[in-house]
């Protein structure tokens, strides 16, 4: 147990700095980019929100030092007080209320999908090494090494628009009723279609050759050995090695997770869906830095959120880290 | 060390060339390119042909020049991105795996940090604060994705170097009385070569996307050609719905190219320090010629057909 | 005759050529192993190394077989090709594994070829019939499953009808036979130590009553006390269960009070085999006699250790005659030549591959290689 508390006590750290950073670089960069900022808006939006703008940034203007702004900042977030987002004129907080849920759900079942065909693919590919199978392999390399939002395109324009087999562009039709009924629901697993198989196919090959590398090494272990000289049916043995070649995919889910992320943004982008990707592109266009940090944060705070879920998982699998001290 | 043996493996062999033809048009793409890249020239939009070969933008610029030119950019920012992260992931984890204790816990806990915080949101954050002067000078850019993407390979290194610098050799160094740079030079950074060709293969990898995607987003600066900012205004100008493949699919595969190459050529020291990925022997026709099974099954060690077994059995024992 | 009297002997007083060691294959309920003419490589072509040169011997019901050799030797790799075990890149290249199947319900029992048994075949004699300790012990077990289910799958698997309860109690009964605790069964195997580990291969090795069980090495990695520990239950355990052992070992001396007979293997080969007590007491092969001077007597005057001169054979560039020619004190002509098959002794069921004993009257046998055993009536005084 100690090493949940030890891991998440790095992610509290982790989120801490993320936090931190937001209230640093603004204040790094030459040019005053908040007074810019403030300046833009001026005219735009109501004196309370320019208000609020100024507060979410620690009470940027006022005579107050470094410290104090640190404070105001960090019990202002606590109030969910992120700013005002020029390009959307409302606060980021609500915004991100409504996109993040589809960003995460986006993210969440491509990476369920491509870890779990991922790892079972590579745990074949590791047993029936040597068989025509292994031709896989620089086929998902190749898709691995084209970046998301490309592979994203292409689909988009292949299976969307030429040859029509999936909708394109949004989450749902326009012409259904979002609510927790059926037919909303089948209707957005239709449109999540093609985003999902894009990000899976950019990702899973990574969990494949891992799989696939892990699996070979414990096939070389003694203990598939005398799984097999105790005259197991061979789906046993292939479990024996399966479940200990697993743990460093597992392990790996964190840096995975970054990169997911990242490729995930665009590919909402690529299909107009409404999650974060494309808000996050206006932002940067804009220079507006109270969403563009309000995405930021939200990102880093689920991806940790995930990491820890991982490293439960983690925990449970591997008996040897219960009761030593893990690195 | 060891002799360096060719590598047969078809995978290596591949990405060996794959990143040699990139390599050379890095060099010297500039040069053949026909036509300034930014020049807006020729008439818009035009498919490809014998004057263009992949024809040119909605501005009138040369696609293929730009193709050739971009190269440049894009090669050599990944590659500088990849080279000081690396540094810095030698630096952080060799440091502390071989010291270990307090400097181990604290430099642990900072690859840690670095390795939970989502990439490219962090680098979208950073990068859309920097003045646009800043954004571009390719150097600037290079040195902020390194930040980002060296965490993994410190983590990797300062295993290795916890598990070298409990052998035999480094302990007898030790006993000698070896300064402990020397040691750490002398005696486990040769060990440290295949791993650290590994993590920078992989960080160049990760360079790559990372100078693309903000390239994309428009994060760097438009008058410096790469891959990533053809795609850009290849999108702005609605390239894809427009049909103009010539415009955005190129670039795209030549950033998955390279991609591949780099992949495939980690397939190959993977396999050089994990000896048990390397293939095994013999292709499938030997193996069928000698009435063996098309792989070694485990517990099913395989015998020779009889007829066979006589011509491969080395010299006779004298019997009575 | 007492052991005085034989620098005088020649050889052919005492010893003959014979046919070279055949084995007939019989099928009598007699032998539980039968191996003939067994041939191990690895690789091919002109990468081709001989690991195991063949290799014949049978092993009777109930007895103990102790394998010994230096590294190198093929003593594992033997066992392990026999019973289809090897991994790649080995390949067996000739010969018959005959194992002798008892039927469980009483019917006749079955001959089953090892060698050309198929996936099936196979899996229904593992464990049930063959068992295996692995050399290393250590990581034999499944890093992540506690060793209470290593146990009720492999009963699971041969004995579909006994109930999870019943698989629990066997468990434990097996557990208590080998002085383990009955909680060591929901412990994973990082929380044992060797010698826990150790034991609970050997208690998982008689889980289903097999004919045979093989043990590869089993102490090698222990440290004395815990060696001697280990033996000690292997005895009362073959005592109580008459199962037929094949023990392989560097370690002689092990095999000395282990062993029924021994085997000694040199290069792939098969260079001496007789009764525990006659190797040890009076051993025919040069390399034998090495390896027993290699080892501090317990009792008795002391002596020089002197080991054996030379290194480990090179199995890709073994020389032409006799494989231990280049390190043996006893070198002849004859045996740069030709290689020694393994030839029986005369009057008795040893066997020795070496022109020493091979009957030629101008051969003068070493005196340490002409001892006869002690046998128990003898008292000294004229013979």
């Amino acid at each position: 147990m100690r090493m949940i508390f030890r891991r998440f006590a790095l992610y509290a750290l982790t989120a801490w700095v993320a936090i931190t950073v937001n209230f640093i670089l603004p204040r790094l960069m030459p040019g005053n980019p908040i007074q810019n900022l403030i300046g833009k808006l001026q005219g735009q939006v109501t004196a309370n929100e320019i208000n609020a703008i100024r507060l979410s940034f620690g009470g940027v203007g006022s005579k107050s030092g470094l410290p104090h702004q640190y404070w105001i900042y960090l019990t202002q977030l606590f109030h969910g007080n992120l700013g005002i987002s020029i390009t959307l004129g409302a606060p980021v907080s609500s915004i991100l209320r409504e996109s993040v849920p589809w960003t995460v759900g986006l993210i969440g079942i491509s990476t369920i999908i491509s870890f779990g065909v991922g790892t079972f693919a590579g745990a074949i590919l590791g047993w029936t090494r040597g068989s025509r199978f292994d031709s896989l392999i620089p086929t998902a390399t190749f898709f691995q090494a084209v970046p998301y939002f490309f592979l994203a395109t292409v689909m988009l324009l292949v299976f969307g628009s030429d040859l029509h087999w999936f909708p394109v562009l949004g989450a749902y039709s326009q012409s259904v009723t979002p609510g927790w009924n059926w037919t909303y629901i089948l209707n957005i697993i239709r449109y999540a279609e093609l985003p999902v198989i894009s990000i899976v196919l950019s990702s899973i090959a990574g969990w494949m050759l891992g799989m696939r590398n892990m699996m070979i090494t414990m096939i070389g272990e003694d203990f598939v050995l005398m799984a097999v000289a105790k005259g197991l049916p061979r789906r046993k043995v292939i479990m024996h090695a399966a479940r200990n070649a697993v743990l460093p995919s597992i392990a790996n889910l964190s840096l995975a997770i970054g990169l997911v992320v990242s490729g995930a943004l665009l590919v909402e982008l690529v299909f107009n869906y409404p999650g974060v990707g494309d808000l996050l592109l206006q932002a940067v266009l804009n220079e507006d830095y109270p969403l563009i940090q309000g995405i930021f944060l939200v990102i880093t705070l689920t991806v940790l959120a995930a990491n820890l879920i991982a490293d439960f998982i983690y925990l449970a699998l591997d008996p040897r880290t219960r009761t030593e001290a893990a690195i | 060390m060891k002799t360096l043996r060719l590598p047969r493996s078809p995978k290596v062999l591949l990405g060996l060339g794959i990143m040699t033809f990139f390599i050379i048009m890095t060099v010297i793409g500039p040069w053949l390119a026909p036509d300034n890249p930014s020049e807006t020239d020729f008439l818009p939009n035009l498919t490809p042909s014998w004057h263009h070969w992949l024809g040119t933008t909605s501005l009138g610029q040369d696609i293929f020049s730009q193709l050739l030119v971009g190269a440049r950019a894009t090669m050599v920012v990944a590659l500088l991105a990849g080279l000081v992260a690396t540094l810095l992931a030698v630096t952080i984890g060799v440091t502390a795996g071989y010291f270990g204790g307090k400097t181990d816990d604290g430099l642990t806990l900072l690859s840690n940090v670095f390795l939970a915080l989502p990439g490219l949101p962090l680098l979208i954050v950073i990068d859309s604060y920097l003045p646009v002067t800043s954004r571009s000078n390719s150097f600037v850019i290079g040195i902020v994705i390194s930040l980002t993407g060296w965490a993994w390979g410190a983590r990797v290194l300062r295993a290795q170097t916890m598990s070298l610098r409990n052998r035999d050799f480094v302990e007898a160094a030790r006993i000698i009385g070896e300064k402990r740079y020397r040691i750490m030079f002398s005696e486990i950074a040769p060990n440290l070569l295949p791993i650290l060709a590994s993590s920078l293969l992989f960080t160049v990898l990760y360079a790559i996307g990372a100078y693309v995607t903000l390239a994309y987003i428009g994060l760097t600066s438009t008058s410096v050609w790469n891959w990533g900012t053809m795609l850009y205004w290849a999108q702005s100008n609605n390239a894809p719905l427009s049909g103009e493949w010539y415009w955005f699919v190129p670039p795209g595969i030549c950033i998955a190219l390279v991609g591949t190459g780099l992949a495939l050529l980690n397939f190959g020291i993977d396999e050089f320090i994990n000896p048990r990925l390397r293939a095994a022997g013999l292709t499938s026709k030997q193996r069928r010629a000698l009435g063996l099974p098309r792989r070694t099954r485990l517990g099913l060690t395989p015998v020779l057909r009889p007829a066979m077994a006589k011509k491969v059995a080395p010299a006779k024992l004298v019997s009575q | 005759m007492s052991i005085e009297r034989l620098d005088t002997q020649t050889p052919d007083e005492v010893h003959e050529i014979s046919q070279p060691t055949a084995v007939s294959l019989s099928t009598g309920r007699e032998f539980v192993l039968e191996v003939s003419n067994f041939s191990v490589n690895y690789g091919t072509g002109d990468q081709m190394v001989r690991a195991v040169n063949d290799v014949s011997f049978s092993l009777r019901r109930s007895t103990v077989l102790g394998v010994a050799g230096e590294s190198g030797s093929g003593k594992s790799t033997l066992v392990y090709a026999m019973t289809r075990l090897l991994r790649a890149p080995g390949i067996i290249s000739g010969g018959v594994v005959n194992l002798n199947v008892t039927a469980s319900d009483g019917a006749e029992d079955e001959i089953l070829d090892l060698v050309t048994a198929n996936e099936k075949e196979l899996r229904r004699i593992r464990w049930s019939h063959v068992s295996i300790v692995l050399q290393s012990a250590l990581s034999a077990l499944d890093p992540v499953r506690r060793v209470g289910r290593e146990f009720d799958e492999v009963l699971k698997t041969h004995r579909p009808d006994m109930k999870k309860a019943e698989r629990r109690e066997r468990a434990v009964t097996l557990l208590t036979m080998v002085g383990l605790e009955k909680d060591r069964l929901d412990r994973f195997p990082h929380e044992l130590s060797g010698g826990q580990r150790q034991r609970i291969m050997i208690a998982l090795a008689l889980a289903l009553d097999p004919e045979l069980v093989i043990m590869d090495e089993p102490t090698t990695a222990l440290d004395v006390v815990t060696q001697r520990e280990i033996i000690n239950e292997l005895l009362d355990l073959r005592a109580q269960f008459n199962f037929a052992m094949i023990f392989i070992t560097h370690d002689l001396s092990l095999l000395v009070e282990l062993a029924d007979e021994i085997v000694v293997m040199y290069a792939g080969a098969i260079v001496e085999r007789a009764l525990a007590s006659e190797l040890y007491e009076a051993p025919r092969h040069p390399y034998t006699l090495g390896l027993l001077n290699s080892f501090p007597p317990m009792s008795g005057d002391r002596r020089e250790l002197t080991g054996i001169p030379g290194s480990p054979p090179d199995l890709s560039d073994l020389p032409v005659g006799c494989k231990f020619s280049p390190r043996c004190p006893y070198v002849m002509a004859r045996c740069r030549e030709e290689d020694p098959h393994l030839m029986t002794l005369k009057g008795s069921e040893r066997s020795v591959a070496c022109w020493l004993h091979a009957g030629d009257p101008d051969v003068r046998v070493p005196v340490e290689l002409t001892r006869q055993v002690r046998t128990p009536n003898v008292h000294g005084g004229p013979s």
